[in-house]
């Protein structure tokens, strides 16, 4: 059995709402104000109902085949070899994704909190806690994310609450009034950073009790997600403004350094930062585990358990090779990752569902 | 058995490695800056100076202070960084400059340009953006840090409450944080401005505990002035009246005092401010840019030397106008001197026009400052006087009445 | 010195693992472990001792560059 855990929709729905927000609540704000400046807000707004319908559109593909997990339905539609190939491509966006995210954590502490730490051995620490997370299953990293989901919640509060004071709508004016091309670039990169990377879900959904109300819950999840992250962008672009936003490299950090209430709670970006660091690792736990299952899957092996460890020889490797400096990051990975992407989550899965209906179809054709 | 020593020897592995003591700085190690001041050294590049905290004095109850509470470090460099780090030359901790409040500069470094030192400040992960930033004159900026206050044992907390404070009490001072003053730098249609700081007195003697053993000390530290900018440089100053007019048509009013000539006869009214709201509309006039600023204001006398009784309607609506005329005065003076004298938006109207009309805005962003001087500013003023404090008839009114002529 | 670390971290994992899969006889396991735990040795070691390869992801920018150019050719900015 390669996962005997089962997890509940409750649980889903929270992993789900967690790893959307995920690593996107530090990156997204400087790359929505960066294309469409001071209407970034209504860049991630109206990228909502389109990132639900992607998200619908992979509900969709798993509910045909309830039991099989990605790399699964791959196999089933597409045959062995063809299959495989896509599976293959699907594992190694799954590994650099997961990487990045690791990187990403890194970097931030040591840009922000740990100057002088070189950043090997914080994603040393990370690993490790990753490598023990998913070493007890989805089971446990599924309700270990129902536990923090509150304190998540508190600090995100916390941090609107603490901001209010501080909001000059004024900052956003003049709404809507030039590049309107660049804005609807604006709106495919915030549909699609965070609503594409949820393609990893579909590796999970196999190990949730089914019910019902599955996709609800899901979409539910989506929007609320989308809804937190469109927020943080607007507080962002009404407090810091267009410039800061779109050039600090780490907005929400700046925006937690801003809180002052009466002279007395300041200073408690190290707490808000934890927050931040939660939710990457949720979704790189996910990342992590969707690689080594989908290897297990791929090769039909018996148990999962042993490519853990080379999983996290990978991960640690590719954590720290995957972009020479931050700078590089900004400027070559984040146009193309949205090219990449796309395909993952738009195209492929399309491709998928029509070859799905094409054979469905031919199969009622057929006599018998 | 095994397996729970285990866990525990892991989970102790954990705890040490997971506590970033890679990062570690120990609090005695660590020189805490609460003010900065960068002023030009020739050639040599930049002479920054920072006010360390001395923790012994400040924290001990027992009142055997010898020594000043703060004491001030500097080094020269050609980047500010670099001097920071310098200054451990001759301090014995590391400058730690999470806590600064102040950022003094010179006239001169501002007057070529104070964007070079901005930019290392900001791009600093350890520098927060909640500090005030001045200028100082007609002294260089490291005396600023050099004199002792009464009332706040470390000057630069002195000098941090009185700008708060004085900002929001007192009309003409302006309180600009840095990421404002960034901000302010790098958008268009609007330019910074930045208090002044002087030192009033006896500069050699103020930076020693003697200033603080008389009553009235030897060197006080004052703001005064504001400073107006282009983009990064100094381009010249108001003086109380015209930076009150600025003050007020930017909305930072929150409560002041003034005072009027009464409507009949001799005798001034003073009147405190309790809320002022403005609003800059900006009209597109024949192709070209002009301005409304509206302002409401709420008022309450506190002391009346007038002849005549201010307790009729008619008084006070007298005294409203009065005031609204002279509120008038003050912003259009302080338009004037921005436009024809400094050439300076200052007040923002390029940039509301820009949240209005951005397309128009195009074709005027480049040579703003040009332009701007040809800009009709129409100002409004609607002042209301609430109260009277809590007397109905002047007493002086009724002394007069009561003098024999 | 970090090699040395490097060195003997990799074996005291690698070899109780290989063990535990030959005892249990998981062949296929053991197989793909060895070509998992590859790339991973090289990527890790690569990374414990700081050697830098140029743009690793070149990939990427190769296969999309004629996409997001395409794309802005619709979209002069």
């Amino acid at each position: 059995m390669l996962e005997p855990g089962k997890i509940s929709i409750r649980q889903l729905t929270v992993l789900f709402y967690l790893a959307m927000i995920g690593d996107m609540i530090i990156i997204l704000p400087p790359i929505a104000a960066g294309y469409a400046h001071q209407n970034g807000w209504i860049v991630a707004l109206a990228s909502i109902p389109m990132g639900m319908v992607l998200v619908w559109l992979m509900l969709k593909l798993a509910a045909h085949y309830p039991d099989s997990s990605l790399v699964q339905i791959c196999e089933r539609i597409l045959g062995r070899w063809l299959g495989g190939l896509v599976s293959v491509t699907y594992l190694i966006f799954f590994v650099i994704a997961g990487s990045i995210y690791v990187r990403e954590v890194g970097d931030f502490l040591t840009t922000q909190l740990f100057a002088n730490t070189p950043i090997r051995y914080i994603h040393l620490l990370f690993i490790a806690t990753l490598l023990w997370a998913i070493w007890h299953g989805l089971e446990s990293i599924a309700r270990s994310a129902e536990l923090l989901l509150p304190l998540f919640i508190l600090i995100y509060i916390v941090l609107i609450l603490c901001l209010l004071p501080e909001i000059e709508v004024s900052r956003l004016k003049p709404i809507l009034g030039e590049d309107h091309l660049w804005m609807l670039r604006g709106t495919m990169l915030t549909t699609f950073y965070p609503f594409g990377e949820m393609i990893v879900f579909l590796m999970v959904i196999p190990y949730v009790q089914h019910q019902k109300h599955l996709k609800r819950d899901v979409l539910l999840a989506s929007l609320l997600a989308g809804l937190t992250l469109a927020l943080i962008i607007f507080i962002s672009l009404t407090v810091l403004g267009s410039f800061f936003t779109q050039h600090n490299i780490y907005a929400t950090y700046t925006l937690t350094q801003k809180i002052n209430i009466g002279g007395f709670l300041q200073r408690i970006e190290a707490l808000m930062a934890a927050a931040w660091v939660l939710t990457t690792f949720l979704k790189s736990c996910l990342f992590f585990y969707a690689f080594a299952l989908g290897t297990a899957q791929l090769f039909k092996l018996r148990s999962t358990k042993p490519l853990y460890v080379p999983t996290t020889f990978i991960i640690f490797g590719l954590s720290l090779l995957v972009a020479t400096d931050v700078s590089y990051y900004l400027n070559t990975i984040v146009p193309f990752w949205i090219d990449w992407n796309l395909t993952y989550s738009l195209l492929f899965p399309l491709l998928l569902l029509a070859i799905h209906h094409i054979r469905n179809r031919k199969k009622s054709v057929l006599p018998g | 058995m095994r397996l729970r020593v285990l866990h525990i020897v892991i989970a102790g592995l954990i705890l040490l490695s997971a506590t970033g003591c890679w990062d570690r700085k120990e609090l005695n190690e660590l020189g805490i800056v609460l003010a900065m001041a960068v002023d030009k050294d020739g050639d040599k590049g930049y002479k920054v100076s920072c006010q360390v905290v001395v923790p012994s004095e400040v924290a001990s109850n027992s009142g055997k202070s010898t020594t000043t509470t703060v004491t001030l470090v500097q080094a020269t460099a050609t980047t500010i960084h670099e001097a920071l780090y310098k200054m451990t030359l001759s301090s014995p901790r590391l400058s730690y400059m999470s806590h600064v409040r102040l950022l003094v500069f010179s006239e001169e470094v501002a007057r070529e340009g104070i964007a070079d030192t901005l930019e290392a400040l900001i791009r600093d992960p350890n520098f927060r953006p909640d500090y005030y930033i001045t200028i100082a004159r007609g002294s260089p900026a490291e005396d600023i840090l050099t004199i002792l206050t009464p009332l706040e044992s470390i000057p630069a907390n002195s000098l941090f409450y009185s700008l708060k404070n004085s900002s929001d009490s007192w009309a003409p001072t302006i309180a600009a944080y840095a990421d404002d003053t960034v901000e302010k730098m790098v958008s268009s249609g609007v330019e910074p401005v930045l208090t002044g700081v002087r030192i009033l007195g006896d500069r050699v003697a103020g930076g020693s505990k003697d200033n603080l053993t008389h009553i009235k000390p030897e060197a006080r530290l004052m703001f005064t002035g504001m400073a107006v900018l282009i983009r990064d440089r100094l381009i010249g100053w108001m003086d109380e009246d015209e930076s009150k007019g600025y003050n007020y048509i930017a909305g930072n009013v929150k409560e002041t005092t003034g005072h009027m000539n009464c409507p009949e006869g001799e005798g001034v009214v003073s009147l405190v401010l309790l809320r002022s709201t403005s609003k800059i509309i900006p009209r597109l006039v024949n192709g070209k840019p002009a301005f409304d600023v509206k302002l409401q204001v709420v008022q309450t006398i506190y002391g009346d030397s007038c002849e005549t009784s201010l307790s009729s309607d008619y008084a006070i609506r007298q005294l409203q106008k009065i005031s609204e005329r002279k509120l008038i005065k003050i912003m259009e003076d302080s338009v004037n001197a921005a436009q024809h004298r400094l050439r300076s938006d200052i007040f923002g109207f390029g940039r509301e026009f820009y949240r209005k009309y951005p397309l128009h805005w195009k074709t005027l962003a480049m040579n703003w400052n040009e332009t701007f001087p040809s800009v009709k500013v129409n100002i409004e003023v609607e002042a209301q006087i609430r109260r009277i404090g809590t007397l109905d008839d002047s007493i002086i009114k009724q002394m007069k009445e009561e003098m024999p002529e | 010195m970090i090699t040395l670390v490097f060195c003997v971290i990799v074996l005291a994992i690698v070899i109780p693992h290989l063990w535990v899969l030959g005892r249990k006889r998981l062949y296929r396991e053991l197989v793909v472990f060895c070509l998992l735990m590859i790339p991973g040795i090289a990527f890790s070691y690569m990374a414990a001792t700081l050697i830098i390869i140029e743009e690793p992801l070149f990939f990427l920018e190769w296969i999309y560059r004629p996409v997001n150019d395409l794309f802005s050719m619709f979209f002069p900015s």
